[in-house]
């Protein structure tokens, strides 16, 4: 599977093949001729990750309904990229703009600022990436291979095909990610309750485990004061994800954000 | 570039339009609305309120998005 996706990676450069690679915005944004599917499938695997499958559960297993803003929050963010999207799509897309920073910059004005954006957007990206490789390496562990060299090699490769083939790479790779993601989400969601004995079982006996915990902010429900952590919780979450993810929809016409 | 996109934009169409006020839809019926639905009846399938209530908000969101787009696209 591993090898599968890393040939998918270097072979993506073939894909929807552009005159000139070299040029940067067929390097970073594919072309900006991703149709409405292929956006589909790149956001999709963008967004749905190693954050969603493996800290978010943990999240509600140890500390209940809190767990579950994940889902408003998604819910949110949609509308609210929109509402920018459309703006910033059509004006890059007319001034040939590739980064939110080149638009900041002719917007505004100011090189300063859009260096101070593109800074920001590096960084702000860095913990989630890190996070992202701290879920492989669980996997890998829960696999039995252990040590740092797995994760190493495997950036590395994720690294060498991305610098060769740019946008394309992970859309492409999105394709299989997403395929996964969804077949483990229905099997897991018919076989789980079957196996369990149904859903009211599931939550019956989470109460009975929340209800014996110390901890009085975890439960099937959100307790009082709680409800307030998980409203900022979500909306706060769906304003990191806005700022570090404008880039990604400048690759395609608006048609994008379902 | 010196001078702001917003005046080189030949299209006449203005990006504010009254349908943008209901993507805020999505955002009252899931975060505002939270002491409503904070609650485990009426339940689906023994799925508390709760979650199945946010997961059906997800329809509201897209439904929200797709009306807006359609309805403000040239």
């Amino acid at each position: 599977m591993f090898v599968f996706v890393s040939a998918l990676g270097f072979l993506a450069a073939r894909w929807r093949k552009a005159e000139d690679l070299e040029h940067l915005d067929e390097w970073g944004l594919g072309g900006r001729n991703f149709g409405s599917w292929v956006t589909w499938f790149l956001i999709g695997g963008d967004l749905y990750t190693a954050y969603t499958f493996v800290a978010v559960p943990a999240l509600v297993f140890g500390a209940g309904a809190i767990g579950f803003f994940a889902v408003p929050y998604t819910v949110i963010v949609y509308p609210m990229v929109f509402l920018v999207l459309i703006r910033l799509w059509s004006v890059s897309h007319v001034h040939g703009f590739v980064t939110p920073a080149d638009f900041v910059r002719a917007r505004h004005d100011s090189s300063t600022l859009a260096l101070l954006v593109a800074i920001t957007g590096i960084v702000a990206t860095m913990p989630y990436i890190a996070l992202q490789l701290v879920g492989i390496e669980a996997v890998l562990k829960a696999m039995g291979v252990t040590g740092h060299l797995p994760i190493i090699v495997a950036f590395a490769i994720l690294a060498a095909y991305t610098y060769n083939s740019g946008l394309r790479a992970p859309a492409l790779i999105a394709f299989v990610k997403d395929t996964l993601i969804y077949l483990v989400i229905i099997v897991a969601v018919i076989v789980i309750p079957y196996k369990l004995g149904g859903w009211q079982e599931i939550f019956g006996a989470a109460e009975q485990k929340f209800a014996a915990s110390p901890n009085p902010a975890d439960g099937v429900l959100l307790a009082g004061p709680v409800q307030l952590q998980y409203a900022t919780l979500a909306f706060g979450s769906a304003l990191a994800l806005f700022s570090t993810r404008t880039r990604s929809p400048a690759s395609s016409p608006p048609a994008t954000a379902t | 570039m010196a001078d702001d996109p917003a005046s080189t934009d030949r299209a006449k169409r203005s990006d504010h339009s009254p349908w943008n006020w209901l993507l805020l839809l999505p955002l009252i019926a899931t975060l505002l609305v939270l002491p409503l639905f904070n609650r485990v009846s009426p339940d689906l399938a023994g799925i508390p309120f709760f979650y199945w209530y946010q997961l059906a908000a997800i329809g509201i969101g897209v439904a929200c998005t797709l009306i807006v787009y359609r309805m403000t696209r040239r």
